[in-house]
C-alpha cells in the first residue's frame, strides 16, 4: 500500500495542473491516468491559447480569464507557445454589425483588438479570402496543449509530484463517510495498486461523471465530440478566427510545419468517441473555405476528434461558478468528504482551474502556502551554450525544435546525441533524431510507439508514418529498448492509429499516401501476411 | 507540336515499359510518354504473382487464379496469358543480363526475407533475393551498415525467430563499418549498392564478410550488392566466401526495383522505343469511340493509331478521387463507388478495402468497357494499376499483374 | 502561384534514387529534403541548411517526380530568399552575368580574350575566386552573334520567324544560331533577331541574383508580347533559356507571366525545323548520304521541358544517319555549377556514366542541344560534339561539303 496526501484522477491539463500546483505548495499527491499524459481533450482540440476574443461578447467574464491566463501561459509556457497573433476576420458571409458588439466587448474584457486594413492583412495572410470585409489583431497564440501538459508534469515531478499512466482507477475505498484509499489497476502489467490518501482529486474531464458513479454519486457531464483536420502545411502564419458568434469550423490555427482548423460539436455517447464521420469533415471544408478559398486543394493529413466535458449543472451546483465555464464540486455537500471534482473548463484557463481547486484543497487540509504557478516557468530556457552544441548533433531543423519539445530533458538529450557517432534523423518529415526518440522510449511513461509519436511529433508528418515507423522501431529493437508489445504489433498498432486519422479523409493526395504506405507495409514487407504467420 | 507514332504508351511503371517494348517488338513505331519515373524505382525487382488468397498464402498462383473474381484483371485476362507473359518476361531479362528464376517444377512461391523480418511469398525472382535456403540452414548470420537506418539485425532476427519454422534457427546479427565517410545524410541500401560496383566497393564488401565464411550457412544482407553490377557481384561473393548470400527486401529507396528499371529502360532505348519525359497528359481528343490523339498540354498533340494507358492508379495519378467520387484521369471515365468515403475503406488498415480495387473496368482484350459492358474505347488499353478488380498489397500481385497486362496490352497494339 | 505549398509530395524517395548529385555526394541531403521537407520548415521561419547550395538545378527530380512536384524549383526559390540576406560570392557573379561579359570582351578579339582565360596566370585567378582550374570553360567566338548575324544576307521571304539566340549562341556558338537561320532560310522563312531580347536570367536566377533576373524576365516578356501579338512565332535553340520562358518564370515571376496569361513559352526551333519538314517546306531529299553514327545526349533542362527530343527526330530522318540516344543522364555541368571549384569533382562524377557511355560506344560524332553540355561531354570525353542542327545543315548545305 503506497501513502500519499492527495490522489488526482486524470491526466490532462487540468489533473497535471493541479498535480503541479499542490507539488509547488509542499503537498504530497500522486495523479492517476488511465492512458498517456494528455491523451484525452488536452491533446485533441485546435491548440488555441484564447485571447478571449471569442468569448468577448457571450461571456465576457471568461473572456477576461482567457486574456489574463493567456499572458501568463506565454511568459511560464513560452516553449509550448508560439506567439503567432491571430486575426478576427469579418467575411462576406458574416453579419457587419456584430463587429461593434464584438470591439466593444473586448474592450471591456481588456483584450487588444486593433484594427488591421485589409490589404495589410492580405499581404500578411495572403491565403485569405481577398473579399474579406474587415480585420482586428488580437494576441492569441498557438500552444501545443500535449507538450504544455507535460511541461507541466516535468515541472510537477521537480517538485516531488508522481504520476502513474496507464493506470486506470477501479474503486474509491471510504469508511465513514470518508474518502480513505483509490484502487488503480495498471492496464499494461494487470497489477493492482491501492493508495492510501486523504483526498481525492476527480480531475478526469469527460471521464469525471464514471469516477463520481464509482463513490456512488451521480453528477451531469456530457461528453461532446469535436472534429479537427489537420493540414499538411503552414498556410497561414496567423491564427484565423471569423468575426461572427462561435460556432464550427471557423478557427484555424497554424502549429509548426502543420495548420488545425477545427471544430464541430456533437453530442457523443461516450467520453472516448473519437470516431470521425467523413460528413464532419466535409462541413468543416465547407465552413473553413469562406476564409482560405483553396482550402480543398490543401492536403489533409489526417482528422481527428476530442471530446470535450460540457458540465450539465444540477440543482445543488446551479448557478455557482456557472458563468466561468468550469465547477468545482465539494461532495461533502452530498456526504462524501475528502472528495473534489472539477468540470468543464478549457484549455486556455487550465492554470486557473487548478489554482481554484487547490486553495479550497488547501483550506480543508490546513495548508496556507499560496498558489505560486503563475510565478515560475515551467521549464528553463535551454543556454545558448546547449543550444550551439545541439546544432552541431542535431540534423537539419532538429536543434530548436528538439529544444522546445523536450523541455527539461534537452540538455541530456543533446549529451545522449553528442555521445552517439551519429545521431540518425529517423522522422524526416517533422525532424525527429534517434537521440530525442531513444530517449522518450525509455520513459517509463511511454509503453508504445504511438506514445512515442506524441512526445516527439514521430510519424506526425507529410507520410504518416510510412517510412519513419519501420525505422523507429528498428532502431529502439537494435539498442535494447523494450516495449509491452512485440515491434510488429507495436508498428501495427501505430500504422492503424494513423489508419484512424486517414480514412474519414482519404482522397486526393492524401489517398496517394495511403496507397504507398499499403505498398510498403503490406505489398513489400508483408506485414498483414505475417500478422497470422507469425506465432506471438 | 504534332508528334506522331503508331502506338503511344503513356506511363513509365512496370506496366507501361513492358507495353512499350512488346509494342516494339511488332516493328512499329512506339512512344512512351512519362511522367515521373514510375514507382518500378523504388520497388523491388521480384514479381509477385499471387502469393495470397482470401487471406491465404498460395502455393504456388495458377491454380487459384480460376477461383478469383471475375473482376480481376487476371480472370479477364485469362491464365495463360499470364504464364506467358511471365515466360516472355524470364526470357527478356536473361537476355538483357537480369536472370530472374521462377520456383523450380513442383516447388511453391519463392520466400523472400524483408528487413521488417517477415518473408513475402513471390514467383519470379533473381537468385541473391532467394531465400529457400534459410530452411536448411543452421548459422545465419545478419547484416546492416553502420548509419543504414532501414535495417536493423535484432528486429530482422526477433520477428524472424516469430516463425515456427525458423524460431531454432541460430541467427547473429552484424554491422560493418560504413565505407563512406563524412556523410552529411544517412546511408541507404542504394548507397552502398552503388559503391560496390566500383571496384573499391566489391573489395571493401568482401574483405568485411571474409571474417564470418565458414562460420555461418547463410549471410542475410541489405540489398547492397551492386547496382549495375548486381549479378556478377552476388555470383563472385557466393562463390569466393562459399556461402549462401540473401539480399532482403526493403523499404524505398529500394535497390532492386531500380536494377530492373535500368535493365527496362536501357532495353527501350536499344529497341527504339521513343521516351518524351515530363510529360503530363491532360486530355484526349476522342472521335467516335476512338482516340485520335492525347494533349499534354495547349497545342502538344501526341497523335498515335493505338493507345496504351498505364498511368498508375491512386498514387500515380491514373485514377483521380475527390470526396465521394473516383475517375480514370484521362479519358475521365467515371468509376462506379459509394459516395460515403467512410465505404471506401476496411476500419482495419490491413482489410479489404474498396479503395484498393478501384480502377477501370476492361474486357479481356483490356479495352475499358461503361457499365453496360460495351466497349467505350476502340483503340485503348488499358494496363497495370489504372485497372480495378484486385488490391495488389493484400494479394501481393502488384508487379504479376502490371507485367501481365502490360505485355498483352502491347503485344495487342502492335497486332492492330 | 500564389504560396509555396509543399503538399504534393508524398515522401515516396523517387527524386532521391534518380537525383544524380546525391548519387556521388552524400554532402547534399538529397531532393526531398532539402526541397518538400524542409518547405515545411522554411514556412516556419527555421534556418536554411547549407546542403542547399549543393542543388545543381538540373530538374531530375521534377522529370522523375511521379507527383509533379517541382522540386528543383523548391530550391532555387529558397536558394533566392537566402541570397536575399547572404549576399552570393563576387565568384558567383561573374558566373551569373555572362551576358555583361560577353558585351566587355567583343571589344577585344577573341584569340586574345581566349588566351587570356586559358592561360595559366588566369587560371590560378579563376581558382582564386572559386572557379575550377580544372574546368574547361568555353572559348568566345571570333565574331559574336549579333555582328554575324548584321552581315548574314537573308534571301527576301514573306513568312517570318523571329530567333531568341540566348547567351551560349551569342557569345561561344554564334555558328549554330547561323545554322539555324540558314535552314529557316532555306524553309522560306526570314529570320527577325530582335537585340532587345536579353539574357533569359537561368544563370542570374541560380546563383542568385533575383532582381537582375526579374528584370531580364520583364524585358523579354514585354518583347515576346509584341511578338505574339504580330502573329510570329518566337524560336530558341537553348534548353535552359526553353526551360527559363516555358516553366521558371511563371514560378519565379508569377506576376510577370500573367501579363502573357501565364503562356510563356517559346517555340522549340528544332520542334519547328521538324514541323517544316513534315509539311515539306525543307525537303531533305539533296542532303547528303553518306553513313554517319551519331550518339545523342538529350541535355536534362530539355528533358524537363515534357516536348520529347526533337534534335534528336531530326537527326534520325537524315538518310545516312544512324542516331542513338545515350540515355546515360546528366552531362554535370548544370550550367555553371561544374565550374564551381567545390562543385567540380562532382559534375564529373555525375557525367561519368555518359562520358562511359559515349566513349564505349564506338561512335566519335556526338550530338546535343544545350552549349554547356557540349562543353562538359568534350571535357570528359575528347570526342567532338556538334548540335544537331550543326549537322543537319552540313548535310544539307552542298557548298559545306
Amino acid at each position: 500500500m503506497k501513502h500519499t496526501t492527495v490522489v488526482i484522477i486524470g491526466g490532462g491539463a487540468t489533473g497535471i495542473g493541479i498535480l503541479r500546483d499542490l507539488s509547488m505548495r509542499g503537498v504530497k499527491a500522486v495523479l492517476l491516468e488511465q492512458g498517456g499524459i494528455a491523451a484525452g481533450a488536452s491533446s485533441r482540440f485546435h491548440g488555441l491559447l484564447h485571447s478571449g476574443g471569442r468569448y468577448a461578447v457571450k461571456d465576457n467574464e471568461a473572456a477576461r480569464e482567457c486574456i489574463e491566463e493567456n499572458t501568463i501561459l506565454r511568459r511560464i509556457g513560452r516553449e509550448c507557445v508560439e506567439e503567432s497573433e491571430g486575426f478576427f476576420v469579418l467575411t462576406r458571409e458574416d453579419d457587419p454589425s456584430y463587429e461593434k458588439i464584438w470591439v466593444d466587448s473586448c474592450e471591456k474584457a481588456g483584450i487588444s483588438a486593433a484594427p488591421l486594413d485589409v490589404k495589410d492583412a492580405l499581404r500578411l495572410e495572403p491565403n485569405l479570402d481577398p473579399d474579406i470585409r474587415a480585420v482586428y489583431r488580437v494576441p492569441d497564440s498557438s500552444v501545443d496543449g500535449f507538450r504544455l501538459v507535460w511541461h507541466n508534469a516535468m515541472s510537477a515531478r521537480r517538485y516531488g509530484g508522481e504520476m502513474l499512466t496507464h493506470h486506470q482507477v477501479i474503486a474509491i475505498d471510504q469508511e465513514g463517510g470518508r474518502v480513505k484509499a483509490v484502487r488503480a489497476r495498471n492496464l499494461i502489467t494487470g497489477e493492482e495498486v491501492c493508495i492510501a490518501c486523504e483526498m481525492v482529486v476527480n480531475a478526469a474531464g469527460s471521464w469525471a461523471a464514471q469516477i463520481v458513479r464509482l463513490v456512488g454519486l451521480d453528477v451531469g457531464v456530457q461528453p461532446d465530440r469535436g472534429t479537427l483536420i489537420a493540414f499538411n502545411h503552414r498556410f497561414t502564419s496567423r491564427i484565423i478566427n471569423r468575426l461572427h458568434m462561435s460556432s464550427d469550423g471557423d478557427i484555424f490555427v497554424p502549429h509548426g510545419s502543420i495548420t488545425i482548423l477545427g471544430t464541430t460539436s456533437f453530442k457523443a455517447d461516450r467520453p472516448d468517441d473519437h470516431h470521425v464521420p467523413p460528413e464532419d469533415v466535409l462541413r468543416l471544408l465547407d465552413i473553413g473555405e469562406v476564409l482560405f478559398p483553396q482550402l480543398r486543394s490543401y492536403r489533409i493529413l489526417r482528422a481527428f476528434a476530442g471530446t470535450r466535458p460540457l458540465y450539465i449543472s444540477n440543482g445543488s451546483a446551479a448557478g455557482r461558478a456557472a458563468s466561468r465555464g468550469f465547477h468545482i464540486s465539494d461532495h461533502s455537500e452530498e456526504g462524501l468528504e475528502g472528495m473534489l471534482s472539477i468540470f468543464g473548463g478549457k484549455f486556455t484557463t487550465y492554470r486557473l482551474m487548478a489554482e481554484k481547486l487547490c486553495d479550497l484543497l488547501c483550506s480543508k487540509l490546513g495548508v496556507t502556502a499560496k498558489c505560486r504557478t503563475a510565478l515560475e516557468p515551467l521549464i528553463a530556457d535551454p543556454s545558448p551554450e546547449v543550444l550551439e552544441k545541439a546544432r552541431k548533433v542535431f540534423p537539419v531543423h532538429g536543434a530548436e525544435l528538439a529544444a522546445n519539445r523536450l523541455g527539461d530533458a534537452f540538455p541530456t538529450v543533446v549529451e545522449r546525441a553528442e555521445a552517439m557517432k551519429e545521431n540518425t534523423l529517423l522522422c524526416e518529415c517533422e525532424m525527429v533524431s534517434r537521440a530525442e526518440i531513444e530517449f522518450v522510449a525509455n520513459d517509463p511513461a511511454s509503453t508504445s510507439l504511438t506514445d512515442v509519436r506524441l512526445r516527439t511529433r514521430l510519424g506526425m508528418g507529410t507520410c504518416q508514418g510510412t517510412f519513419c515507423s519501420l525505422r523507429t522501431i528498428g532502431t529502439l529493437t537494435e539498442c535494447g529498448v523494450s516495449f509491452p508489445i512485440s515491434p510488429a504489433e507495436n508498428l501495427r498498432g501505430f500504422l492503424q492509429e494513423r489508419w484512424k486519422g486517414l480514412r474519414p479523409a482519404l482522397w486526393g493526395i492524401q489517398a496517394r499516401e495511403m496507397e504507398l504506405g499499403r505498398a510498403v507495409y503490406a505489398a513489400t514487407l508483408n506485414l498483414d501476411g505475417a500478422k497470422h504467420e507469425q506465432e506471438k | 507540336m504534332n508528334r506522331k507514332s503508331d502506338i503511344l504508351v503513356v506511363g513509365s511503371g512496370l506496366a507501361g515499359m513492358t507495353a512499350a517494348l512488346t509494342a516494339a517488338a511488332s516493328g512499329k513505331s512506339v512512344t512512351l510518354l512519362c511522367y515521373g519515373a514510375g514507382s518500378l524505382s523504388i520497388s523491388s525487382d521480384c514479381i509477385d504473382v499471387l502469393g495470397y488468397f482470401g487471406g491465404e498464402r498460395t502455393k504456388e498462383p495458377f491454380t487459384v487464379m480460376e477461383r478469383l473474381p471475375e473482376e480481376h484483371p487476371y480472370r479477364k485476362i485469362g491464365t495463360q496469358a499470364v504464364k506467358t507473359a511471365l515466360e516472355w518476361f524470364e526470357k527478356f531479362c536473361a537476355g538483357a543480363g537480369l536472370d530472374l528464376h521462377k520456383p523450380a517444377e513442383g516447388e511453391g512461391n519463392h520466400e523472400l526475407i524483408t528487413v521488417m523480418g517477415t518473408t513475402k511469398p513471390s514467383w519470379l525472382c533473381p537468385d541473391s533475393h532467394d531465400a529457400a535456403c534459410i530452411r536448411d540452414a543452421k548459422h545465419i548470420a545478419v547484416f546492416t551498415v553502420e548509419n543504414m537506418k532501414d535495417v536493423h539485425p535484432r528486429l530482422i532476427i526477433d520477428q524472424l525467430k516469430h516463425y515456427p519454422f525458423l524460431a531454432d534457427k541460430d541467427f547473429q546479427g552484424f554491422t560493418l563499418p560504413c565505407p563512406i565517410k563524412d556523410a552529411r545524410r544517412n546511408i541507404t541500401p542504394l548507397d552502398i549498392a552503388r559503391y560496390v560496383d566500383k571496384p573499391d566497393g566489391l573489395r571493401w564488401l568482401h574483405e568485411n564478410l571474409e571474417a564470418f565464411a565458414g562460420k555461418f550457412d547463410v549471410f542475410l544482407l541489405p540489398p547492397i550488392c551492386g547496382m549495375e553490377l548486381a549479378q556478377n557481384v552476388w555470383k563472385k561473393l557466393s562463390t569466393e566466401l562459399n556461402v549462401r548470400i540473401v539480399e532482403m527486401i526493403s523499404i524505398p529507396p529500394a535497390v532492386s526495383g531500380l536494377r530492373l528499371y535500368d535493365v527496362l529502360r536501357k532495353s527501350l532505348n536499344q529497341k527504339g522505343v521513343y521516351l518524351a519525359e515530363n510529360v503530363q497528359i491532360l486530355s484526349a481528343d476522342v472521335e467516335q469511340g476512338k482516340c485520335r490523339a492525347l494533349y499534354s498540354e495547349e497545342g502538344q498533340r501526341w497523335e498515335a493509331d493505338e493507345f496504351v494507358i498505364a498511368t498508375g492508379g491512386l498514387l500515380s495519378g491514373g485514377i483521380s478521387t475527390e470526396p465521394g467520387k473516383a475517375w480514370e484521369s484521362i479519358f475521365h471515365i467515371p468509376l462506379n463507388v459509394p459516395a460515403d468515403i467512410e465505404a471506401w475503406s476496411s476500419p482495419d488498415i490491413f482489410g479489404s478495402s474498396l479503395f484498393a480495387r478501384m480502377g477501370v473496368s476492361v474486357g479481356g482484350d483490356l479495352r475499358p468497357l461503361d457499365e453496360g459492358g460495351a466497349i467505350l474505347l476502340k483503340n485503348v488499353r488499358f494496363a497495370g494499376r489504372v485497372l480495378g478488380g484486385y488490391d495488389f498489397a493484400l494479394e501481393k500481385s502488384g508487379h504479376g499483374v502490371a507485367l501481365a497486362t502490360g505485355w498483352l496490352a502491347g503485344t495487342l497494339a502492335g497486332k492492330e | 502561384m500564389k504560396h509555396r505549398n509543399p503538399d504534393k509530395c508524398v515522401a515516396c524517395s523517387t527524386c532521391v534514387v534518380q537525383c544524380p548529385v546525391a548519387e556521388v555526394t552524400s554532402k547534399f541531403l538529397g531532393p526531398r529534403m532539402t526541397g518538400p521537407a524542409s518547405e515545411r520548415f522554411r514556412l516556419l521561419n527555421a534556418g536554411e541548411d547549407e546542403s542547399l547550395s549543393y542543388c545543381a538545378n538540373c530538374k531530375n527530380c521534377n522529370i522523375s517526380c511521379p507527383q509533379g512536384v517541382d522540386v528543383a524549383n523548391i530550391n532555387m526559390l529558397a536558394r533566392t530568399r537566402y541570397s536575399r540576406e547572404h549576399r552570393p560570392s563576387f565568384r558567383d557573379w561573374i558566373l551569373a552575368h555572362g551576358e555583361l561579359e560577353a558585351d566587355l570582351v567583343r571589344f577585344f578579339p577573341s584569340s586574345l580574350v581566349n588566351f587570356g582565360m586559358v592561360n595559366p596566370l588566369t587560371k590560378f585567378v579563376l581558382d582564386a575566386i572559386g572557379i575550377s582550374k580544372k574546368a574547361d570553360l568555353p572559348t568566345f567566338a571570333r565574331d559574336q552573334f549579333p555582328a554575324l548575324f548584321k552581315s548574314y544576307r537573308q534571301p527576301t521571304l514573306h513568312k517570318k520567324v523571329v530567333f531568341f539566340p540566348g547567351c551560349y549562341i551569342k557569345a561561344y556558338a554564334p555558328e549554330t544560331g547561323i545554322d539555324l537561320v540558314w535552314l529557316l532560310n532555306r524553309a522560306g522563312y526570314n529570320v527577325i533577331y530582335p537585340e532587345n531580347f536579353c539574357c533569359c536570367g537561368t544563370p542570374l536566377y541560380t546563383n542568385g541574383f533575383e532582381k537582375d533576373a526579374r528584370k531580364n524576365a520583364a524585358v523579354n516578356l514585354l518583347e515576346l508580347k509584341k511578338w505574339r501579338e504580330e502573329g510570329i512565332p518566337v524560336l530558341s535553340l537553348c534548353p535552359s533559356c526553353q526551360l527559363m520562358f516555358r516553366s521558371e518564370i511563371p514560378i519565379y515571376f508569377p506576376e510577370l507571366a500573367e501579363e502573357l496569361d501565364g503562356k510563356t513559352a517559346l517555340d522549340d526551333a528544332q520542334e519547328f525545323i521538324l514541323s517544316c519538314i513534315e509539311k515539306g517546306e525543307l525537303p531533305l531529299a539533296g542532303a547528303e548520304q553518306n553513313k554517319l553514327d551519331v550518339m545523342y545526349h538529350a541535355p536534362c533542362h530539355l528533358r524537363a521541358q515534357g516536348i520529347g527530343m526533337p534534335g534528336l527526330e531530326l537527326l534520325k530522318k537524315l538518310p545516312g544517319v544512324h542516331a542513338v540516344n545515350a540515355d546515360a543522364g546528366c552531362c554535370g555541368i548544370s550550367g555553371s555549377y561544374g565550374f564551381k571549384k567545390e562543385k567540380y569533382d562532382i559534375g564529373m562524377a555525375v557525367g561519368s556514366q555518359l562520358f562511359r557511355t559515349i566513349k564505349d560506344s564506338g561512335i566519335e560524332q556526338v550530338a546535343t542541344d544545350c552549349g554547356t553540355c557540349r562543353v562538359q561531354i568534350m571535357h570528359g570525353t575528347g570526342h567532338p560534339v556538334a548540335h544537331p542542327l550543326n549537322i543537319l545543315r552540313r548535310r544539307l548545305d552542298t557548298t559545306r561539303r
